[in-house]
């Protein structure tokens, strides 16, 4: 009997434009397609609220040097005192909130909460399921109220390394692991690895497979023919660090000339700020590095269309946008976490990605078979589990 | 009176750097010992001598006045806050150097008067951190064409320019710029290690420029003692392996953090050492100090000692299990040789001047594969004999160049 009822899908703690914003997209509308289901997007802050789907957007069109500003901002903020932080970050917030929703922007915080549009709380009732998808927050008193918690994991990296988020992310990921995860009725993993970190946090999990999120071929984005594509976040999660260093020793020990271009695809990650300015300080490594911030599904296609092979360069594997993206265009893909054809790497070891990447550069590997494996068969998987 | 060329050591970086730091780094240590080692061999000055740019050019500096300088740089006590160079400073200096602002416009470094002691046919070493200072270069040449004086660069490196991506674009500037001037205005060329010879030598070559012999001088091994002999608590609990360097980039203490995190991994923290950083934290490690922070130092196997004196760094190297150096690159690799001198077994990165210090005493590994240093690091941690056995061989063969060694290498490569 599939599960029939109303599911809340919480996106807490996403950030826009993120790979699990996009996971977030495509789940959400394929939920939304099946029957007997109706689906709300919301985010606590703290209290729920309802909020639009372009709130998963990128954040901004600007070019790309702006996203990079912005890490270098965040970097900048990661350094004041995280009490101040939190505080400072929720006041902005509440200005944003507040602009968004065109009222007078108040001067203070407590004007803020006094102008603010009544919480959404009262709108979720007992049967309802809050479909939670970043570890975010206290969001036990749902469960008093008779809400089943379900935490649908796409990242491992606030249970495996909480030391790769951001000092806020950091903290609501670790109220979130105290206090709600006791409550949580639901796991389902999207990752081997995920289902892992899940078990030894002394939480069963589901595994189930995510789908590619590719855009189609032919669409005017701009590509870059005869590139090595690197699909991740930027930023220490993402191994751009290792694969700076990489490229530099192939660029030193290959013949000039001989190196194709390494293209960066991926938002704008936690602690980013040093490979960023790396890349700024060698004006992209002497022009043999491409950066593309927060690529659409068809801007990865036009990259995957263009590369030679595709690196999916996240050392702990989020649900596999990447190589799941890159098996579907028949790319041969370098993956920490190999399946469906993808070759292993690890991707944290410079040295081995060197090695591998100069052995695909003699030898270009054979193309993988696309797996046919759409956002419904995921929705239907995710609804087993609720059912059950 | 006819007397033989003299050898002037170009000290004014030694001043400069008194002037807006609290501590000498490796290069004015370097100079330092070479000046000292200089002044010992040759107390009467008939061989070389000491100067700093003035009014009418390179004047002479009486040895005790360096010593004394130094002695207050190098002063152990507690930490005063550096003279900070101001922002504002480092622009105009920076602008200045672009714009080529004539000598003359600027206040010179002291009020000393000229000297004739300083004669045509005398050697001028350019020793120093030259590229830090505005118009260095237009002095050097003034030099060179009014007193007559041959030049002699000794280069540490040329890491700005083969690896960019860790330095600030206006510090590549100033150190390519200045890089390249003084190579054409210098008669002799010097290198710190064969590795950077050949990295000068293949860079000019890739200019266009025309091929030079680079005499290659061997640096000392340690440092003088400081002037506070009373020796101090290290006050690092159970072994540990220590890492002396400033934090920064290049150091690689990131790939150190995740060979511990293995470790730690791979056999629990009770049968890891911690492991120590003596250096403050620099450029480009802002990601690795919120790392260390959010896993509050591995759980407290890492130690940062970020102001730790010659003292304590000479305390921590004698309580220290090994050490290890997994830079990514380097011109000598001062630490590894400082380990030895200690009699302390290093794990050392294969890259660039490193095998050249560590010879067959050191163990190397790629400093981009943590899963090599690894395998190394748990080899003798499974097996305390080895370690043992190791430390008496570096105990047991290890010969430390003497600073005067030195010396005698740099008046050989400008005789």
């Amino acid at each position: 009997m599939p599960f029939r009822g109303r599911i809340w899908l919480d996106v807490s703690g996403v950030s826009p434009g993120s790979d699990a914003a996009l996971f977030a997209a495509r789940l959400g509308a394929a939920l939304q397609r099946q029957d007997g289901v109706t689906l709300t997007l919301c985010r606590r802050d703290p209290a729920l609220r309802v909020i639009d789907w372009s709130a998963l957007d990128a954040p901004s069109s600007g070019p790309d040097l702006h996203k990079a500003r912005i890490a270098w901002w965040r970097g900048l903020a990661d350094r004041i005192p995280r009490d101040a932080q939190m505080a400072i970050g929720r006041f902005v917030r509440l200005q944003r909130n507040a602009l968004a929703a065109r009222r007078p922007v108040p001067r203070a915080v407590e004007p803020v909460v006094q102008h603010a549009t009544p919480p959404d709380d009262a709108a979720i009732a007992a049967g309802d399921v809050l479909m939670m998808l970043a570890p975010s927050g206290n969001a036990s008193r749902f469960a008093a109220n008779g809400v089943r918690l379900c935490f649908v994991a796409v990242d491992a990296i606030a249970l495996v390394r909480p030391d790769w988020l951001e000092s806020e992310p950091a903290a609501e990921a670790a109220v979130w692991l105290r206090t709600t995860l006791p409550h949580v009725t639901r796991t389902i993993a999207f990752a081997p690895e995920i289902a892992r970190a899940l078990t030894g946090a002394g939480c069963a999990a589901w595994l189930i497979d995510a789908a590619a999120c590719l855009g189609a071929s032919g669409s005017d984005e701009t590509a870059f023919s005869d590139c090595v594509l690197a699909a991740a976040p930027m930023g220490e999660a993402g191994s751009t660090r290792h694969l700076l260093l990489a490229w530099r020793r192939l660029l030193d020990e290959m013949p000039q000339g001989t190196v194709p271009r390494l293209v960066l695809a991926g938002a704008v990650g936690a602690l980013s700020g040093d490979v960023l300015t790396q890349l700024r300080n060698s004006d992209r490594l002497e022009g043999c590095v491409e950066a593309v911030f927060y690529p659409s599904p068809d801007r990865m296609r036009a990259l995957l269309d263009g590369c030679r092979f595709c690196i999916a360069a996240e050392a702990h594997d989020a649900w596999g946008r990447a190589t799941l993206d890159s098996l579907a265009a028949g790319v041969p893909c370098l993956s920490a976490f190999p399946a469906n054809g993808a070759v292993a790497v690890d991707p944290t070891n410079a040295a081995h990605l060197a090695d591998q990447v100069r052995a695909w550069l003699a030898d270009t590997p054979p193309r993988p078979v696309a797996q046919a494996r759409g956002w419904d068969d995921v929705a239907r998987d995710v609804l087993g589990p609720l059912a059950a | 009176m006819s007397r033989a060329p003299l050898l002037w050591v170009d000290v004014g970086d030694l001043f400069g750097h008194a002037g807006a730091f609290r501590r000498p780094s490796g290069v004015q240590r370097v100079v330092f010992e070479v000046c000292q080692a200089l002044a010992a061999m040759d107390p009467c000055g008939r061989r070389a001598g000491f100067v700093r740019h003035g009014r009418a050019g390179f004047v002479p500096v009486a040895w005790a006045s360096i010593a004394a300088m130094f002695a207050a740089l190098a002063e152990e006590g507690p930490p005063a806050p550096a003279k900070a160079v101001s922002p504002m400073r480092v622009q105009i200096d920076a602008l200045q150097a672009l714009l080529a602002i004539p000598a003359s416009f600027r206040a010179p470094a002291d009020g000393m008067a000229a000297s004739d002691a300083v004669r045509p046919g005398d050697v001028l070493l350019i020793a120093g951190a030259g590229w830090s200072e505005a118009r260095h270069v237009a002095r050097v040449a003034a030099a060179r064409k009014r007193q007559g004086l041959r030049v002699a660069l000794l280069v540490y490196d040329i890491i700005p320019l083969l690896r960019p991506e860790w330095f600030d674009p206006l510090e590549q500037l100033r150190f390519g710029r200045w890089l390249e001037a003084m190579l054409v205005i210098s008669d002799h060329l010097l290198a710190i290690s064969a590795a950077t010879a050949g990295d000068l030598a293949t860079w000019r070559a890739s200019r266009g420029m025309l091929e030079r012999a680079v005499h290659v001088v061997r640096l000392g091994d340690g440092f003088s003692q400081s002037a506070a002999t009373v020796p101090v608590a290290h006050g690092v609990e159970g072994p540990y392996a220590l890492f002396v360097s400033t934090l920064e980039f290049r150091k690689n203490h990131a790939v150190a953090v995740e060979v511990w995190r293995r470790l730690l991994a791979l056999f629990g923290p009770d049968q890891v050492p911690r492991l120590v950083f003596a250096g403050r934290p620099g450029g480009l490690t802002g990601d690795l100090m919120h790392m260390l922070v959010a896993s509050d130092f591995l759980g407290g196997h890492v130690i940062l000692r970020p102001n730790a004196s010659d003292s304590e760094i000479e305390a921590l190297y004698r309580g220290c299990a090994f050490t290890v150096f997994p830079s990514h690159y380097e011109g000598w690799g001062l630490p590894v040789a400082e380990s030895f001198a200690f009699g302390k077994p290093c794990f050392a990165a294969s890259t660039s001047s490193l095998p050249e210090v560590g010879g067959d005493l050191a163990r190397y590994f790629d400093p981009l594969d943590p899963d090599a240093a690894v395998r190394m690091i748990a080899a003798v941690l499974r097996d305390p004999a080895d370690l043992a056995v190791w430390q008496a061989r570096v105990a047991d063969e290890f010969r430390p160049t003497a600073w005067c060694v030195t010396a005698q290498m740099v008046l050989d490569g400008v005789a």
